[in-house]
C-alpha cells in the first residue's frame, strides 16, 4: 500500500483538528447522551505528542473543552481509556486504591502482522487489498458470532488506519464486564493457539467429537472464503513449503505419504490439492470410517487454522487498556481510522480511505477560512470524510436510543444537574501545555502525569 | 516476607485466600447429599431459570453438543438451566454451555460450577469492601505480624513460589556478559528456547520478555546488568525507541516502576496454563507448546552436548504425550546431568521433579559448583585422609 508522500507536519495535523475531526460525534459515542456524564468527565484520554512524548490520564468536562486541548498540544494521535471512579485528572487527589477503572467498552484489536504466516502476498508493514480479505473475513465472524452469542448490537468497527481494524462495542453490559469476564468472552471467541512452533494451532474438540455450535456457525462462514482466499487467491499450499504445513495437519500417515507423492511429482494447484486430500477420504472408506472421519475432521480444522480470526487477547482482557481513537490519523500513513461498516467490508478497500492530505485539499487550504481564530464545525460535509462520520453519528442515535428508552424505564435521572455543578470548577487548563515542552524524551507512562502535576502551576 | 507491605500484594493474598476457601467449599458441597444440595441451592436463590419447551426445542442438538465434552453421560431427558453468562465466566471461558443471545445453557449436571463461582465471586467481594474500609490495615503494627503469618501460611504448600533467596545460596550475582554461558549450561528447555529466539531475533516478544526477563531476575541479574543484557540483545534497536519502550517495562518487572511490587518468576504451573502463546510468540513451555517433531529437534540441539541423544527421545515424547511436561523436563535434567552422577529418579534433588524454571537452573548451578569445589580442595591437597 502507498504512504503518503508529503510528511505529517504539526500544522496539517492541527488543521485537521480544527477543521475536521468530528469531535461532536466522538463525545456522544463515548458519552451515551447530551449532557456530560461520567462516562465522559470520567474517561482517561492519552495523548502522544510530537517527539513521541506520551501524556497519560487526561479528561475534560465538556467536548469543548476536549477540543480545544486537542487544539492546543496538537498530538500525533490520541487514545481512549475507561471511565475511572473519579476524574483521571485528578487522581493524585482521591484516597489511594480508590482510583480505579469502572467502565469501558469491550475492544477487539485484529492486526495484519497475526496473519504474517499464512499470507503469501505480503508480509511485515505490507498490506494490500488482497490480504485485507483476511481481516474482512475475520470482521465477518466476530461481528456475527458477537451479536448471536452474547446478544450484543452496539458494535462499531474502525479502521486502524494501516494494516489492522478495532472493534468497540458500546452495550450497557459490555461497557461493565469485570477483566474476568473480558478474559472469559476472549476464551470463548478464540480459536488459533499454540506458539510459533506448533504446527496445529486449532484444538477446539473434545476429542474426536463434532465442533461446538459456535465454531460450526463460523464454520459454515468461513467454507466459501477459505476456497476464494487461501486456494484461489493467495495459492497457500502451491510450494513445497506450503503444502508440507498443510500435510503436518493430516493426522494420517498413509493419506499423508499418498499425498506427498502425488504432489511432488505433479505441479498442482491448491485447489486441486484440496480436492485431492478430500479423495483420501474416499480411499479410506469414506466419512463414517474412523480413518476417513479423522481426516474429514483435520479439514474442517484446517479451514479454522487459516481464516478463523487471530485476535490480539490481551487488548480485550483489561478494562485499563488504551486504544486509539476513531478518527485520528495514522502517522505512518496519514489515513483516517474510519469506521467501517461490518455489512459491506467486503467492499471496503483500505487504499480508498481519505488521508489528511486529501481531506485538506478538498477543503481548499488555501481559502481564507483557515484563519486561526473560526470555528468550522462541520467542514467535514464538505469532503469525503462525511460518509464515515455519518456512519458513525447513525451508530450513535441507535446507542443514544437505548439508554433513552432504558432510562425511561428506570425514572428519572438526577447526573444532568450533578454533572452541571462539576462542569463550573474546572481552572488547570494551561498547566498541561507549559509542561509538556518541559518533559524529556524518555517520559514514560504514568511518569508523565506526575511530572505536569507536580510543577508549579496551580 | 514482603506480602503484607505493598497493594499488589494484599492482593495476591487475598486471591489466594479465596482458593483455598473455594477449594475447603468445593469439597464440602460435594461430599453433601443430593438433598442438602437442593436445599442450598433453594435458600441461596442464585437466579436462573430452567430451559422451557420451547427454548429445548428451538436450540435442540446444540445443546448437547455444545456439552459433548462432558464425561458424565447425558440422558435425553436432561435439563438446561438458563443463566445470564457473566455469572458463569469459567464455563463460557472453556467454551463448556450453549450461549445465545447473552444467556449461557447449563447442563443440569454441571450446576456445580455456577455455585462455586457464586461462592468465589461473592467471597472476593466481601474481601474487597474490607480492604477498602481499612486502608490502612497493613500500618497497624499490631495486625501485620498476623497477617505475615498468614501469608506464610498461603506461600507454603505452594511450590510455584520460588524467591531469589532460596536460588542463589551464596548470593552470588551474575552480569549481563554471563548469560549466554549460563544458559548453555543450566537452563531448562523453555528458557533455552527463548535464548535462542532473542540471539537469532534479537528481539523476544511481550509475554518473551516477561518470562525470560523474570527467570533472569531471580537468577541473579541485577537492574543495572539487566538493562545492559536487554539492551545489547536487542541490537536492531535504536537507542531512544529501547529507552522509550522497553526500558521501563525492564524496571518494572524489578519493581522500580509503576505498581512497584516485586514480581516473582513465573513457575511452570504458570508458564503451563496463563497467557497461552499465540500464533507468533516463543514463550510458554516447549513440552507442552512445541509440535512433537519441533521439540525433538529442539532438545537435540541444545541437549546434545551435554548428552542427551535420540535414543532417549523415545521415553521423554511418551510422557510428553501422556501430558506430564514436568515429567518430560525432569528426565532431561537428569540425563544431561549424569555427568555430575546424577541418575534416573534423583530429579532435580532428593526424587523432586521441575516445577520452576529456576529451581532447574539453581539445581543445575549447585552441582556444578560441588564439582568444582571438590577439586579444588583435591588440589589444596585438604582433602581428609581416609
Ligand atoms: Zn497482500
Amino acid at each position: 500500500m502507498t504512504t503518503e508522500k508529503e510528511p505529517l507536519t504539526p500544522e496539517l495535523m492541527l488543521a485537521f483538528y480544527r477543521r475536521l475531526y468530528p469531535f461532536k460525534s466522538v463525545f456522544n459515542w463515548l458519552n451515551h447522551e447530551h449532557t456530560p456524564t461520567k462516562l465522559f468527565t470520567q474517561r482517561e484520554f492519552a495523548f502522544t505528542l510530537q517527539g513521541d512524548v506520551y501524556l497519560r490520564y487526561q479528561s475534560f468536562l465538556s467536548v469543548e473543552e476536549l477540543k480545544k486541548q486537542v487544539c492546543t498540544m496538537n498530538p500525533t494521535r490520541f487514545e481512549i481509556g475507561p471511565m475511572y471512579s473519579a476524574r483521571p485528572r485528578d487522581r493524585k487527589t482521591v484516597r489511594p486504591g480508590s482510583f480505579t477503572p469502572l467502565l469501558r467498552e469491550l475492544v477487539f484489536d485484529i492486526d495484519m502482522t497475526d496473519y504474517d504466516s499464512i499470507r503469501t502476498c505480503c508480509s511485515d508493514a505490507a498490506i494490500c487489498n488482497r490480504c485485507w480479505a483476511f481481516i474482512s473475513i475475520a470482521v465477518r465472524v466476530l461481528d456475527q458470532g458477537i451479536r448471536d452469542q452474547f446478544g450484543y448490537k452496539h458494535l462499531l468497527w474502525v479502521y486502524s488506519g494501516r494494516r489492522g481494524i478495532h472493534l468497540w462495542i458500546s452495550d450497557k453490559e459490555a461497557m461493565a464486564l469485570t477483566d474476568e469476564q473480558r478474559k472469559a468472552l476472549v476464551g470463548w471467541m478464540t480459536v488459533i493457539q499454540g506458539g510459533k512452533e506448533m504446527h496445529k494451532k486449532v484444538n477446539v474438540r473434545v476429542k474426536s467429537n463434532p465442533l461446538p455450535p459456535s465454531i460450526n456457525m463460523a464454520l459454515d462462514t468461513l467454507r466459501e472464503r477459505f476456497v476464494d482466499l487461501i486456494l484461489i487467491d493467495q495459492e497457500c499450499f502451491q510450494s513445497e513449503s506450503g503444502y508440507e504445513e498443510l500435510l503436518k495437519l493430516i493426522p494420517d500417515n498413509i493419506a499423508v505419504s499418498n499425498l506427498r507423492t502425488k504432489w511432488r511429482n505433479t505441479e498442482r494447484s491448491s485447489k486441486q490439492k484440496w480436492t485431492d486430500i478430500k479423495k483420501e477420504i474416499r480411499n479410506a472408506g469414506g466419512e463414517n470410517t474412523l480413518r476417513g472421519s479423522l481426516i474429514f475432521a483435520a479439514m474442517e480444522d484446517i479451514i479454522l487454522q487459516y481464516t478463523y480470526p487471530r485476535l490480539d487477547a490481551e487488548v480485550s482482557k483489561h478494562r485499563n487498556h488504551l486504544l486509539k481513537a476513531p478518527f485520528c490519523i495514522h502517522p505512518k500513513t496519514g489515513r483516517v481510522c474510519v469506521p467501517v461498516d461490518p455489512r459491506t467490508i467486503e467492499k471496503f478497500n483500505p487504499e480508498n480511505v481519505p488521508t489528511i492530505n486529501q481531506l485538506l485539499q478538498e477543503l481548499d487550504l488555501g481559502s481564507q477560512d483557515a484563519t486561526q481564530n473560526s470555528e468550522h464545525h462541520s467542514d467535514w460535509e464538505k469532503t469525503s470524510l462525511k460518509p464515515y462520520v455519518e456512519l458513525m453519528d447513525r451508530h450513535v442515535l441507535a446507542l443514544m436510543e437505548e439508554v433513552r428508552k432504558s432510562k425511561r424505564g428506570a425514572g428519572s435521572s438526577q447526573s444532568s444537574s450533578e454533572m452541571k455543578r462539576l462542569g463550573a470548577s474546572h481552572s488547570r487548563l494551561p498547566c498541561l501545555l507549559g509542561e509538556h515542552a518541559r518533559l524529556s524524551l524518555h517520559a514514560t507512562i504514568g511518569e508523565s502525569g506526575k511530572a505536569c502535576e507536580a510543577s508549579s502551576c496551580g | 516476607m514482603y506480602f503484607s507491605h505493598h497493594k499488589k500484594c494484599r492482593e495476591e493474598l487475598r486471591r489466594r485466600f479465596v482458593k483455598a476457601e473455594l477449594a475447603l467449599f468445593k469439597i464440602r458441597y460435594e461430599t453433601d447429599d443430593r438433598e442438602e444440595r437442593q436445599e442450598f441451592m433453594r435458600v441461596h436463590k442464585f437466579g436462573w431459570a430452567e430451559a422451557d419447551d420451547k427454548e429445548m426445542q428451538l436450540h435442540g442438538d446444540k445443546l448437547a453438543e455444545a456439552s459433548s465434552w462432558s464425561t458424565q453421560a447425558a440422558n435425553a431427558q436432561e435439563k438446561y438451566y438458563k443463566v445470564k453468562w457473566t455469572r458463569v465466566p469459567d464455563l463460557v471461558e472453556k467454551r463448556r454451555v450453549f450461549l445465545k443471545d447473552g444467556m449461557a445453557y447449563v447442563p443440569a449436571r454441571e450446576q456445580s460450577s455456577i455455585v462455586f463461582q457464586e461462592f468465589s465471586s461473592s467471597l472476593e467481594k466481601a474481601l474487597e469492601r474490607t480492604a477498602k474500609e481499612l486502608p490502612r490495615l497493613d500500618e497497624d503494627t499490631r495486625i501485620v505480624p498476623i497477617l505475615d503469618n498468614l501469608s506464610q501460611g498461603f506461600l507454603a504448600g505452594v511450590s510455584s513460589e520460588w524467591t531469589s533467596a532460596s536460588t542463589t545460596a551464596d548470593g552470588d550475582e551474575i552480569t549481563a556478559d554471563m548469560v549466554d554461558e549460563l544458559a548453555r549450561k543450566h537452563f531448562p528447555m523453555c528458557m533455552r528456547n527463548l535464548h535462542e529466539c532473542l540471539r537469532r531475533d534479537r528481539h523476544l516478544k511481550h509475554y518473551g520478555r516477561l518470562q525470560y526477563g523474570l527467570f533472569l531476575k531471580v537468577l541473579g541479574l541485577s537492574i543495572d546488568e539487566a538493562v545492559a543484557f536487554w539492551r545489547r540483545s536487542f541490537s536492531n534497536i535504536q537507542d531512544d525507541k529501547f529507552n522509550k519502550e522497553y526500558r521501563y517495562n525492564i524496571r518494572h518487572s524489578y519493581g522500580l516502576e509503576g505498581k512497584r511490587a516485586n514480581y516473582a518468576a513465573k513457575s511452570c504451573q504458570q508458564i503451563l496454563t496463563s497467557d497461552q502463546p499465540g500464533a507468533q510468540d516463543s514463550h510458554g513451555c516447549p513440552y507442552r507448546h512445541f509440535a512433537p517433531d519441533n521439540l525433538q529437534t529442539a532438545l537435540l540441539s541444545t541437549y546434545s552436548s551435554q548428552g542427551l541423544t535420540s535414543s532417549d527421545l523415545p521415553e521423554i515424547m511418551h510422557t510428553v504425550k501422556a501430558g506430564h511436561y514436568h515429567v518430560a523436563c525432569t528426565r532431561v535434567f537428569e540425563i544431561t546431568h549424569s555427568a555430575q552422577e546424577v541418575k534416573k529418579g534423583d530429579g532435580v534433588g532428593g526424587g523432586d521433579s521441575v516445577t520452576h524454571p529456576n529451581q532447574y537452573a539453581a539445581r543445575s548451578r549447585e552441582l556444578e559448583k560441588a564439582i568444582l569445589d571438590a577439586r579444588k580442595a583435591d588440589m589444596d591437597g585438604d582433602v581428609p585422609m581416609s
